[in-house]
């Protein structure tokens, strides 16, 4: 059974495992050349995902398109890319998902976040940093993009099967190799993009601040400052610890948060016209 | 008192029942006020309400929604409004509101509800059940298919669920009780969340939070892989696990039978709980205090204003009163001298009989061993 070992990946890569234990995993994958595999295909994603992270990369002006597309009819592509990864990481259960027997195009559908505990963890942190970039991109790429309702928010309202829970199946959809892994460009969730979206809502949220009372705006700001003061942790905790996977997945997820807060309050302020 | 009464002559009720075809939605609208829905086994829906008269209800029948809204006669800004609906048990149904406190009792299909400052509290719901509110306390019992939650400054609280759990909050707790799920979902920023219900085989679980505490059961029997991660929290127990070397970990997996669900719990700098099903849950009992010390404050909030208004009425009553109080004591002043009179001259044997002094308690001797 390779989940004992497979499990313990992650925290082996980052050198969090006791020394016994880390000399037992060391030695397991000289002998086992399926988790030795599954190691290369983690450092090779945790690679990229610092990679994404420093270096600040302008999208394609048609990124968001091709996101959208997927989020639209992702499900399959999802599926597929679920199914791939399973495959890849337990040659043995090809055929079914990590999960069992559902289908994963049916558990792709689901409206909720998945993480996994193993190399997938850490593709979904990139796939998850790669559709909050998507959502970055399509509001600092239209400047009245958050003035109103997105695109993307009616389409989750009109289809909660589609909502950002099942995202980082559609991320490792774009780092599947199968799939067409360089069709679509992962977008880093760098600082500048980021800080550029937060800008653009808070702007809208400022400008249409008038139309909420004050003491809805006070909750706003104030749940605000609770989520930046949780990035700001986050960020601290990942200087001192770089290479942290949790950090990383907990940071994306986070400041997640303060775009879909920003823009719930922006969609209020709309929605008191 | 006269506003009071030109208020209330200025009110106008709504009493109307609408029949509807199977499989017809409804749609509620509310800008301010309660909405409070129940059932009946009649396919109709009967709209109660009491609203003024510059204010008219539209109730729109159409192909597959019919649609509630007020508006006003005479322009101006919307107005609260309270409506009690009564609708088939079988109906999907929708409310939107800025300041709508919106209550459900037994419904049986889709539920929807969106409001920005009100609370929620569903009892039924099927198939989709979609619950936000950005300043309120959602609570949801008794629903089965697929529930969403949202909430940001307040708690969430869902018990007696069977269905696919995604509940998040910003700055509130998350508190689930008798959860029969294989996946469940649940984030907050700041708040607890306390999670009660069996981990099912091949189920998915993710618990996540960054300033607070997360508690969930484990089974000795389940078959899950227990993921637990936390930067500044810590990891405890009340059962000892697998491979514990009793040594203070970040991050700990457990892999417990054949591993088939997976359970992530994260808290970045709280403490992660596990217990054995049916054992206490300190946390939950702390809330449930917390929330009824909240309440009785809010009683005494509500009793202040009354008690004054009641202090008010008898000291209107003593100063009506006074008058005949003066003339009583009056007429009896003659009575009262002469008893005085009386008193006093009996006064000189009190001075010669003095009270009897109590005698000194003797200090109690220590027993002899």
């Amino acid at each position: 059974m390779h989940e004992e070992w497979t499990d313990k990946l992650s925290e082996f890569l980052d050198g969090e495992l006791p020394a016994d234990e880390q000399r037992a995993v060391e030695a397991h994958l000289r002998g086992c050349a399926n988790c030795a595999a599954v190691l290369a295909d983690l450092k090779r994603v945790v690679a990229r995902a610092q990679q994404a992270g420093a270096v600040p990369r302008p999208p394609s002006a048609d990124l968001w398109t091709g996101i959208a597309a997927r989020i639209d009819g992702g499900a399959h592509a999802a599926g597929r890319s679920a199914k791939a990864l399973a495959e890849r990481s337990h040659p043995a259960d090809a055929g079914r998902t990590r999960f069992g027997d559902r289908s994963a195009e049916a558990f792709a559908l689901r409206p909720r976040r998945i993480a996994f505990t193993l190399p997938q963890l850490a593709a979904a942190a990139v796939l998850v940093a790669a559709v909050s970039g998507g959502v970055v991109l399509k509001f600092a790429g239209r400047p009245d993009g958050l003035r109103s309702r997105t695109t993307s928010e009616n389409r989750s309202d009109a289809q909660p099967d589609s909502t950002p829970v099942a995202q980082p199946f559609r991320a490792a959809a774009d780092t599947s190799p199968t799939d067409g892994v360089d069709r679509i460009v992962p977008v880093s969730m760098a600082d500048a993009q980021y800080d550029a979206a937060v800008a653009d809502l808070e702007g809208a949220l400022k400008q249409g601040r008038g139309r909420l009372d004050a003491a809805t705006i006070a909750i706003v700001e104030h749940n605000l400052q609770i989520i930046d003061q949780a990035i700001a942790q986050a960020r601290e905790a990942l200087v001192s610890d770089p290479a942290n996977t949790y950090l990383s997945g907990h940071l994306v997820e986070a400041r997640r948060r303060k775009l879909d807060l920003l823009r719930r309050a922006a969609a209020l302020t709309s929605e008191s016209d | 008192m006269i506003a009071e009464l030109l208020f209330t002559m200025a009110l106008v009720p709504t009493d109307q029942t609408v029949n509807v075809a199977k499989g017809t939605k409804l749609d509620v609208n509310n800008f301010a006020g309660d909405v409070l829905v129940k059932v009946w086994d009649r396919d109709a829906v009967r709209v109660e309400a009491t609203h003024s008269d510059r204010e008219t209800i539209d109730i729109k029948p159409g192909d597959q929604v019919l649609s509630i809204r007020s508006r006003s006669t005479r322009g101006g800004p919307p107005r609260s409004l309270d409506y009690a609906l009564t609708i088939p048990k079988w109906m999907a149904i929708s409310v939107s509101g800025t300041y709508a406190d919106v209550t459900m009792d037994a419904v049986g299909s889709d539920v929807t509800v969106d409001t920005t400052r009100g609370d929620i509290k569903v009892t039924g719901g099927s198939g989709f059940i979609s619950l936000k509110s950005v300043q309120g306390e959602i609570t949801l019992e008794k629903a089965k298919g697929r529930v969403e939650v949202r909430a940001v400054n307040e708690g969430i609280h869902l018990a007696d669920i069977n269905a696919d759990v995604s509940a998040e909050s910003t700055n509130g707790s998350i508190l689930l009780d008798r959860i029969d799920s294989s996946n469940v979902d649940l984030y907050t920023v700041n708040g607890n969340i306390s999670y009660d219900g069996a981990i099912k085989d091949k189920g998915l679980y993710r618990l996540t939070t960054h300033n607070g505490l997360i508690a969930m059961p484990v089974a000795e029997r389940a078959n899950a892989i227990v993921t637990l991660r936390t930067y500044n929290g810590g990891i405890r127990s009340t059962f000892q696990l697998p491979g514990d070397s009793g040594e203070r970990r970040k991050r700990q997996t457990l892999t417990l039978g054949n591993g088939s669900a997976h359970v992530e719990l994260e808290s970045f700098s709280g403490t992660i709980s596990l217990r054995r099903p049916g054992e206490a849950r300190p946390e939950v009992e702390r809330k449930r205090r917390d929330r009824d010390k909240e309440k009785e404050k809010e009683k005494e909030r509500e009793i202040g204003p009354a008690m004054a208004d009641i202090q008010i009425d008898i000291d209107g009553v003593l100063a009506d009163v006074q008058p005949e109080l003066d003339r009583a004591l009056a007429d009896v002043q003659p009575e009262i001298d002469r008893a005085m009179a009386d008193v006093m001259r009996d006064m000189p044997s009190i001075w010669v009989d003095p009270m009897p002094m109590p005698a000194p308690h003797p200090q109690p001797a220590p027993r002899p061993r």
